[in-house]
């Protein structure tokens, strides 16, 4: 049976609490014995398929696993992991901003989870990455070995680097918290609001850097997809991700982990969910709005009329202005419900945008058409199955979802 | 300048650039208006159903 919430706060004999904190306070049998669910075999079936196509990778390259070639060097694991993985994983420097740059306090309860969503999503599109590049230990070489400061490469690597590192400094007053350590989180509880300054700057530079990537290739990519505002809609389209990731986030940990919720927080989560849908929604319309002017200053309508033109309008009114609709309803309902479905909604757009831009409208003309291998897609799955076991593990450990019951009361920034 | 058509005249003016611009901002303008109309429900709260689940859900796990 799981403890509650007030349970918890009531803190129990600590005979080993490396051990306790490990086992969740249970014996190693119970534990294992507990790990048996529907979920976790499923994702041990995602993982043992994977385990060997990674070596199969690492191996025998990526011909051996992907249907990737000179004409389609980018594909699933650009488009989808490292593209859309970006993108929603900025829950943390949103919602960092609404707190600590506007001031917006509640929205205190989803900036731990928020944090932790968005410094595991970079993990993972770091590892996603390394699938594509091959060689992983050669990373740090555009760094430190051989400088390529003309390529935006080297400005979205060192903003990933660095806003990974950031994002690790964030969640330190949490880690710190879990394993009792109050002097050195007294001391990571100070850098939060230069840390958050610093991880709001790098965000919008390489969230809008992902979109300039593309501006090297006019040619390739399809008129209506190809623009000089592509950073700023990316820039927009993270923002959208990062508020509808968040509260899709907030709403699984609701049900998923609820006895690590506290129950008095369930109305704040109500209100903070409205709010983060009015934001989705009003940002999701701006984003409409400026899709609209890049078509327009590009002179490219004609194409709209088109099989890629009705794409590019499933895209635009089907995935932007459809959830943004849909979460206008809602928050003027004030149905939850609805604005998580809007959220997911969103979601989907936002993924549908980063695979139309990398892969559908990338070399439209060419005759040699890319799809993605199953083993693409099956590491990709791979890759984010691992992300929500970490998430899982860590919020079943650390106080991420609700205060630590020992640091109620103790400044948080 | 002369312009043979109406098409000629908007792409060299770039005049449907502009208007596309004023619309979107008008546009926008509208749609934060009935974004921050006051809600349908009066009270700013969850409804008795989903208070209902919530306890429910919690029961629960006790």
């Amino acid at each position: 049976m799981a403890v509650t919430y007030e349970k918890r706060l009531v803190k129990p004999p600590q005979t080993n609490k490396w051990m306790d904190l490990l086992f969740l306070g249970q014996s190693p049998d119970k534990y294992f014995r507990n790990l048996i669910t529907p979920f976790n075999i499923i994702a041990a079936i995602i993982m043992a398929v994977g385990i060997p196509l990674t070596y199969l990778r690492f191996t025998e390259g990526m011909g051996a696993v992907s249907n990737l070639t000179n004409t389609n060097p980018w594909g699933f694991w650009i488009g989808f992991d490292v593209l859309a993985g970006v993108a929603l994983a900025a829950g943390g420097f949103t919602i960092g901003a609404a707190v600590f740059i506007f001031g917006l306090k509640k929205y205190h309860l989803v900036l731990r989870p928020a944090i932790l969503t968005g410094m595991l999503g970079y993990m993972f599109v770091v590892v996603g990455l390394g699938f594509d590049l091959g060689r992983p230990w050669r990373l740090p070489y555009p760094m430190f070995v051989s400088h390529g400061v003309t390529s935006v490469m080297f400005e979205v690597g060192w903003c990933v680097a660095l806003y990974l590192t950031v994002q690790m400094l964030e969640f330190l007053p949490t880690a710190f918290e879990s394993l009792y350590l109050r002097k050195l989180r007294h001391w990571a509880v100070k850098l939060t609001i230069g840390v958050t300054i610093l991880g709001i700057t790098l965000s919008t530079l390489h969230q809008s850097a992902l979109g300039s990537l593309f501006l090297i290739a006019p040619t390739k990519i399809h008129p209506l997809w190809y623009t000089p505002y592509l950073p700023i809609y990316f820039f927009i389209s993270a923002i959208v991700a990062g508020l509808t990731m968040v509260i899709f986030e907030s709403s699984l940990s609701h049900r998923f982990f609820h006895s690590r919720i506290n129950p008095a927080s369930n109305a704040d989560l109500h209100d903070i969910t409205i709010g983060l849908g009015k934001a989705a929604s009003a940002v999701l319309f701006a984003y409409f709005c400026v899709k609209w002017l890049g078509v327009a200053h590009h002179h490219v309508f004609g194409y709209l009329n088109s099989p890629m033109g009705y794409w590019f309008l499933v895209e635009v009114v089907g995935f932007v202005l459809g959830p943004c609709l849909l979460l206008l309803w809602a928050v003027r309902n004030e149905n939850v419900r609805w604005i998580r479905l809007g959220a997911v909604w969103g979601i989907l757009g936002v993924v549908l945008n980063r695979i139309n831009v990398s892969m559908v409208a990338m070399n439209w003309q060419a005759d040699e058409i890319y799809i993605p291998s199953w083993m693409e897609v099956w590491i990709s799955m791979m890759v984010i199955t691992t992300g929500i076991l970490v998430f899982r593990f860590i919020v079943n450990r650390a106080p991420v979802l609700a205060p630590h019951p020992d640091f109620i009361g103790e400044p948080e920034y | 300048m002369e312009f043979n058509t109406l098409q000629d005249f908007l792409l060299t003016t770039e005049i449907y650039s502009y208007l596309t611009a004023i619309a979107s901002v008008i546009a926008f303008g509208l749609f934060w208006r009935v974004l921050n109309k006051k809600p349908n429900r009066k009270k700013n709260k969850p409804s008795d159903r989903e208070i209902k689940t919530e306890i429910n859900i919690h029961r629960s796990y006790q």
